[in-house]
Formats: structure tokens, sequence, C-alpha cells
């Protein structure tokens, strides 16, 4: 109980300093809240540099995945609270030759029986990357190992992490791999059981030579309200095509439950090259049922990247453009998607640029107005963090929680909180009227 | 990650009886892939090499990624000749790509020893970059293209770098220029300065030619030969030559003959030890998949080799990439072939006769040898074996392979700049060379410093002619490729 008041009057003390700031900015105050590397003992026993964002648990605690460090070296799966206590709760590589998997590269993804499912990059029995899934008190189940197929035909090295369908299912995507008889692979879209039952659902460059309908995805898939799944690839696609097959600019694309791929856009060849190009992350879909994502370089401002919209039968709108003003101080290069916070509006982070060249946190209205909430690197060393590869995560407590690869008090990366001044809210979780007494009871706890 | 795919059996048997009718007895060969891209987590090793490899000075193979790395648009890597990566550099690391992305054609090494190379895509504006690199992995950019409305200096820069002794760099752009976005040739000097000596579609029709793609042949007094893709008399292409003034003539326009007999869409040109120049078009001959030629320094072609005329392509067809090995014989890779049209990489004498040395995929797929040997080309390593990759196939993942090939090629050495003047420095590369006990231009003698096992620098001597380089090594004497031209 104790806890719960200071954390409930620390959250007010940092609502207060964000009103005082009200004058020349919206509410927002930027609080580290964990540095990594910060631990005594070993190589970053405590995790290092952050590709993921966080997800809140049951318990009102957020989890998340450090690429690298750990025990082993492999990275780990992480819980901290909002008051910044960490607990490591795996360190990949503990088995021989990280069976277990190793750098996880996504984040995790909070199924409906309260566990967590997500991938690693490399390890597994084919050091090829893993599905794995962890209970909150740290117990790991290596649910898949990927190119476990003939000829990798089930795909390796997933950059992307999973959804949970409402069919109960995870569906996700690998970078490479995926071939099978006449085909020349650039990775996957797949369906995973909780049980480790994997089916590929869609193989990209079909056939020899360029990949018209995609290649390489570097993000995962969401499944949108009508029920299909909606994702990017990073390269492939109609457009460049220069290098042959490998200059192309990448997708975003349509895929039914049966395995039925629509390319909905091929980036960008426009004349203003103004949806960008190479996006990266994953899509999500508003409120108003639009897909909102973004593009990690090309752009009306040069090759600094772009935010779209694009409707689920591929129409395309330009809503920003990084690098607008000199210097980029509005960001640059954004790695991470969108989500939208409960005021309606969308949040992100740009790996690159800022006042500071660190990256920032950002705000854009569903009109397309931009507003630069943080730039990184603002304190000394960059003590604040560096460089956001992830993406925002609202917690339930209305602020806003993200990670940066670099930066923090030892360099290693960072979780930072910050708050925009929204107020705390109850999150819905799908298929399960459980969870959603759970997050209102965890909540209730915060507060 | 290493494993040798002998072809001395069933397959190397096939090549002897298609090849029997050419009567040339085929040599011991060994084709090896050296290393499979996107072997290493997340493909941080880089995939789809395109850059073509050369030789550093430490012996080591430096080439480049066009995707993969730790920002997946590409990375510099070094290769030791046994098979063992390093990661250099890896692109976009900077806001915008500023450092360039996707590197492209062949990195060279200068006369200061760093290696300087292009990249096609990134830099400030995103129309591709100049850089040089050193051996341990610090990267410069030199150049940004299209920093001017227009980009009178060029755009997408296909790399095919070449240095001249005085640290100047030669290339072109494929794009960009003052014409038509017809492509430019270039000069950057040490200072950092880039110079268009040529901008095409200069005349009416782009008689000139336009798009020259298959990089440059520097000579003695600033002259440059190359090709351009398309333009000419023709529109498919032509080869020129260029003065230090920036004075252009076109010495010949592809597609002179009836059905393009003669070749159409050059890709690339080299100087013959005999003084002549040989060169391979992607198209046209008489089977339209393009040929081999030969033409005298003052234009005169003459179709040697028309590709596709064997049963079922399994010659090959589209040849790119082209190099004069030490045999005399030229080398070289075709981007198609026989079903599944996976490339091959060739030997062609001087006057025709061609042999398949290798068929990519010919064990089906998944390809683990590699396939699509687009854009790169071989080079031979002063130990005497050629070097090449592939931008896709491999064991599992289709990133596309780096190889070896022995035929049993001798051991030589081989000469920064190719040309210089007494009193010049140069700089020979080897192997094995510690120990050397002598350096001698055509037979004058030369002092010289053992820098290490693959390095010699040296000086011009005074009163030195034209002829083959020697160095003697207690492992015997290393003779250069070509012979170094003693310039006054």
């Amino acid at each position: 109980m104790q806890a719960n008041r200071l954390r409930a009057s620390m959250v007010y003390a940092l609502l207060a300093l964000g009103l005082a700031a009200a004058n020349a900015l919206p509410a927002q105050v930027l609080t580290t809240l964990y540095s990594f590397c910060t631990v005594s003992g070993g190589n970053c026993p405590d995790g290092e540099n952050l590709y993921a964002g966080l997800v809140q648990g049951l318990d009102g605690n957020l989890y998340g995945t450090t690429y690298q460090g750990g025990t082993y070296g492999g990275g780990t799966v992480f819980k901290i609270g909002t008051s910044g206590s960490l607990t490591t709760l795996y360190n990949f590589c503990a088995v021989s030759g990280c069976a277990d998997g190793q750098f996880p590269y996504a984040g995790l993804t909070l199924a409906t029986n309260g566990s967590f499912f997500g991938t690693t990059q490399g390890g597994g029995t084919s050091s090829y990357g893993t599905v794995f899934s962890i209970t909150p008190a740290g117990v790991l189940t290596t649910v898949y190992s990927f190119c476990s197929q003939s000829g990798c035909a089930d795909g390796g090295y997933p950059y992307g992490g999973l959804f949970q369908a409402t069919n109960g299912l995870f569906y996700g995507t690998t970078f490479v791999g995926g071939h099978t008889n006449g085909e020349s692979p650039e990775g996957t879209v797949f369906k995973i059981t909780s049980s480790g039952t994997l089916a590929t659902l869609y193989q990209f460059c079909h056939g020899f030579g360029t990949c018209t309908d995609g290649s390489a995805p570097l993000a995962g898939v969401i499944q949108a309200s009508d029920g299909n799944f909606y994702g990017t690839t990073f390269t492939g696609g109609t457009k460049g095509g220069w290098p042959a097959g490998l200059g192309d600019n990448g997708t975003a694309f349509q895929l039914t439950q049966g395995g039925t791929l629509t390319t909905l856009y091929s980036f960008d060849n426009s004349s203003s090259y103004a949806y960008g190009s190479w996006p990266r992350a994953v899509l999500m879909q508003g409120s108003d049922g639009n897909l909102y994502g973004t593009t990690n370089q090309r752009g009306a401002n040069g090759n600094y990247g772009a935010i779209f919209k694009i409707t689920t039968s591929g129409s395309i709108t330009a809503l920003y453009s990084f690098c607008a003003v000199s210097g980029c101080t509005d960001g640059a290069n954004p790695e991470s998607p969108l989500i939208q916070a409960t005021d309606g509006n969308y949040y992100g982070t740009t790996h690159l640029g800022g006042a500071n060249n660190g990256g920032t946190v950002y705000r854009i209205t569903p009109g397309g107005t931009l507003t630069t909430l943080y730039s990184f690197c603002a304190q000394a060393g960059c003590a604040d963090g560096q460089y956001p590869y992830a993406g925002l995560f609202q917690a339930t407590d209305g602020n806003l929680y993200g990670t940066t690869y670099q930066g923090g008090a030892a360099g290693k990366g960072t979780v930072f909180s910050l708050s925009v001044g929204l107020a705390p809210f109850v999150k819905k979780l799908p298929a399960s009227a459980a969870v959603l007494k759970a997050v209102s009871a965890s909540l209730i706890a915060m507060w | 990650m290493r494993r040798d795919i002998s072809i001395l059996g069933k397959r190397a048997c096939a090549v002897l009886a298609l090849c029997g009718a050419t009567a040339i007895a085929l040599p011991a060969q060994t084709f090896t892939v050296l290393y499979d891209f996107c072997s290493q987590v997340g493909c941080m090793d880089g995939r789809h090499p395109y850059p073509s490899l050369m030789q550093g000075p430490d012996g080591n193979i430096y080439g480049g990624n066009c995707a993969g790395g730790l920002y997946r648009n590409g990375t510099i890597y070094k290769l030791t000749p046994g098979g063992q990566m390093t990661t250099l550099y890896n692109f976009c690391s900077q806001t915008g790509c500023a450092d360039g992305a996707y590197p492209y054609g062949t990195f060279v090494v200068g006369i200061d020893g760093n290696i300087y190379g292009a990249t096609w895509w990134g830099g400030t504006t995103g129309f591709g970059t100049l850089f040089k690199i050193t051996p341990g992995g610090q990267l410069t950019s030199l150049h940004s293209f299209c920093l001017q409305t227009g980009c009178p200096d060029g755009e997408y820069p296909w790399g095919y770098l070449i240095t001249d002794g005085q640290g100047n760099i030669y290339g072109t752009a494929s794009a960009g220029g003052s014409h038509s976005s017809a492509g430019t040739v270039f000069r950057l000097s040490p200072t950092g300065a880039l110079q268009v000596l040529h901008n095409f579609c200069a005349l009416s029709g782009c008689a000139d030619g336009r798009v020259p793609n298959g990089g440059l042949i520097l000579q003695p007094g600033g002259i440059l030969y190359g090709t351009t893709q398309s333009g000419g008399a023709n529109g498919k292409g032509t080869v020129f030559r260029l003065t230090a003034q920036g004075g252009l003539t076109t010495l010949y326009n592809f597609c002179s003959q009836s059905g393009c007999a003669d070749g159409a869409v050059p890709n690339f040109l080299v100087l013959g030890a005999d003084g002549n120049f040989y060169g391979t078009a992607e198209q046209g001959g008489a089977m339209n998949r393009g040929t081999f030629f030969k033409m005298s320094p003052a234009g005169q072609l003459t179709t040697v080799y028309s590709f596709c005329s064997q049963p079922g392509c399994a010659d090959g067809s589209d040849p790119w990439d082209l190099i004069q090995a030490t045999d005399g014989n030229f080398y070289g890779i075709t981007v198609e072939g026989d079903a599944p049209d996976t490339g091959t990489i060739f030997e062609i004498t001087p006057t025709g006769s061609l042999t398949v040395l290798h068929t990519f995929c010919s064990g089906g797929e998944p390809c683990a040898d590699g396939w699509l040997p687009t854009n790169t080309g071989l080079f031979q390593h002063t130990n005497g074996n050629f070097y090449g990759t592939v931008s896709k196939g491999g064991n599992l993942t289709n990133a596309g392979t780096a190889f070896s090939l022995s035929t049993g090629l001798a051991p030589f050495v081989t000469t920064v700049p190719g040309f210089a003047a007494a009193g010049a420095a140069v700089q020979i590369l080897g192997t094995n060379l510690t120990g050397a006990t002598s350096v001698s231009f055509n037979g004058k003698a030369a002092a010289f410093n053992v820098v290490s096992s693959s390095e010699i620098t040296t000086t011009v001597p005074a009163g030195a002619t034209t002829g083959p380089l020697q160095v003697v090594t207690p492992g015997g004497k290393l003779s250069s490729n070509v012979s170094f031209t003693v310039v006054k």
C-alpha cells in the first residue's frame, strides 16, 4: 500500500511539473525510469540495447525485451513497474547453443491467457530464431524454432512481433527463408498455435526474379476489424526496381485468413516521394478504420521518412514527411509504428533527428499536424536516452512508455515514461471479460 | 559455413562434352563457396552482395552488400581468402543516410592504401555518394551527388571507380548531368572537388551516348575509355574515348550491323595485354543474347563470340563483367544461361574459344552455390585464384554467396597505379612478399620497402622503361599481371 501511495504521489508530481511547462508546450514530462547496464557484475546482466517496446501485463507492470546483454549475453525479458523497479525475468542463451532463443528484436504480445508471446531473431535449434511464451513469473517455453523445415520453408530471423488474432492463433513474419520448390524466398507470414504448430501463410518473392509481391518484412502483421491481416514489407514491390529486385521500395499488403495477398501500395516513386519508402514498422488501425504507418526513408523533404494513412482498400494519403524544418528538429528516419492514444491522436518515435539528433517522441493529429514532444539527448551524455527504435505504449495510467536503444546512465538504453496529461483509463482486451476485470483491478491498484 | 563443391565430378564431365568442339583442355578447377551471407542473426553480416570484390593492400578481399547489416541498408565487409568475414561498416548510420546506402560497382584501392567506392543511394540528398574507407573501417563521405538543382554532377553512380597515382578518382554516374539525365563522367580530386569531364547527350539524339555504366579505363595522359549502354548513332550504346581536356570521341556505335550482329548494350570494357580492347555486350550478336567483342584502339570492332550459341544456352547469355587473367584469357560472368537461368562463369580466349567454368544452381534449388551474379564480376587475387559474389541463393536465406574459383593459375603481383613516371610512388600488391630481395621495372632495379606479406612500396627508378614488373621473393619470382607503363 505504501509503495502504491508513493507511486501515486510521484505521478501527481510529474503531472504538476507538466502543468508548469504548459505555457510553452502541452503538458509533458519525460522521466527516465531505468538505465540499462547499471547493475554490477558481468557485461550488462540487466540487459542492453533495446529494439523493442513495452506492453502492460495484467498486473499493471510493463514487460519488454533487451536485444543483448543479460547473464548469457543473448538478451533478456524484463518487467518494470511504472515507478522504475526492474526485474529480469529471463536470460536468453541459458541453454546450450542458445536453443532457448537469442536476441529478441521484437517486443512481447499479451495473450488472452495473461502470458506473453514473442520472437527471438536468433537461437533456437537451427539458430534462425524462435517463438517463445513466457509467464509473468518468468517461466519461458520455446514454442517453435525457425528453419526447422527442409530448406527453411518455415522462414527465419523474425524481426517482427506476434499478433494474437480473434481465432486465438498468433501471426507473425520472418525476414528470410520460406523456400519451397520453384520459389526464391524472401521472408514469410506465418501463423502459429500457442502449442507450436506453425503454418506458413504466405511466402514473399514468388518465383525467380524480382519480388513484386514484396520481400523481407521487418514488421509483423495486425488483424484489422474486417478480419484480414495487414502488414508491410521492407523491400520488394513494383516500384524502384533498381538495382533489380533489391532497391524496390517496399509494400503495404493485405492478407486474408486464407492466405491471399493483395499489395495495397508499392512505395514510392511518386513525384514527391511523399509517402516515403522502405517501411520498417507494423501498421496500426485507427479508430476511423484506416491503417496508419511510417516509412523509414524518402519522403517529401529528402531521405528522412514519412507518416502515411492507407485504407484497407489501398487508398494512401501522406500525413507528414519528416525533416520539414531545418536541422530535422522534428525528427527523422522513424523505425517505429504509431499508437493511437486515448485523446484520439497518434504518437510515435523517430530514431534520429530532433533538437539533439538523438531521436524524438512526437504526436500527430489525424489531420497530420505534428508536434515534437521530446527530443532525446537533451541531457549531458544522452542520459535521457538516445535513438529509440521502438514505438510507444500507453499504459492504463494514461502515460506513454517507451524505450531507447542506447543512451541512459550507462549508454546502453533506457525505459522512459512521458506524461502528456492524459487521464487513466480502462483497457479492454479482446475476447476475455476476465482480462478486462483483471486490468481494471490492476489499474485501481496502480492508483 | 565453408563448403567445397567439386565440379570435377559428374557436372564437369558434361561441361567437357559440351566444350569438346572448342578443343580446350579444361584445367583442374575448384569452385568453393567461401561465405554464405545472412549467416549471422538477422543478416547483420549483410545480404545481396552487389559490388564486385577487390583486393586490399592487406591481401584481404573487400566487398559490399546492398542490403542487410545493422541498419539494413548495406555493409562493407572484409573477407580473408580463406572465407573469414568481418563487417567493416554499416550504411545509414547517419540521419537521412547521409553516409550513403547500397554500395555499388567495384571498390578500388588508392595510392594512400584506403579503399574508394560509391553508393547509388543515400548521401545528403539521396542520389548517391563517393566514399573512402580505411582497412580498419573508418568511412569518410567524399561527395554527395545532386546537391544542386538538376544534378549537374550526376546521380546514382554505378561505382567501377578507378584511381590514378595522384589521388584522383574517376567514375561515371548513370544519370543526372546537364542533358536529359543521361549521366556523366567525373573526376574527384584529392581535395574533394568534383569535376564533370563529360555530360552525355551533349549531341543531338544523344549521339555521344547515354547511361555510362561499364566503368572506365585510364591511360597515360589522362585519356579515358568507356562504354555507354544506350545512345550513339543507333541508340544501342557506344565505346568512347575521352581526353583529359574533356574531348569525347565515339569509337564505336553498336548495332551498326543488321540485326545488331555486332552486339548491343555494351557492359564492360578491358584493355587487353595486346593493346586491343575487349568487352561484353549484353544484347545483340548472332543469337541476340550478347557478345564478346574485340576493338582496335582506332575503333575497328570484331564480334569474337555470340552467347547462347550452344544448345540450351549452356554457354550462358547476357554477359556482364569481364577481366583478363594472368594466362591471357578473359574471364567473366553471364547473368542468365541454361534453365533455370541462373548465370555462369566463363573463360574465353582472345580468339573466341569459350569454356563454361561454372554454372550456378546446377544442382537445383535451393542453389547452395548462389545464383544471379548480376552486376558483379570476378577478380583475380594475387594468389592466382578468382573471387566473386552472387547476389542471391546460398544455403537457406537466398542472401547470396561469395565464392572462389581456382583454375591453377600461379601467384603474381599487381601495381597501384598501373602507370607512372620515374620517381613516382608505386604500391605493389601480392602474396607471400615477406623477405623479398629485389623489385625491378622491366629489368631496372628499384628501391623498395616490404610493408607486409601482401604489400611492397617502391619508386619508379630513373631510366626505367615500360615492361613487366618483377619481385623476387624467397618463394620465387613474381611478375606483374600486366606490363607497367613508364610515362615521361
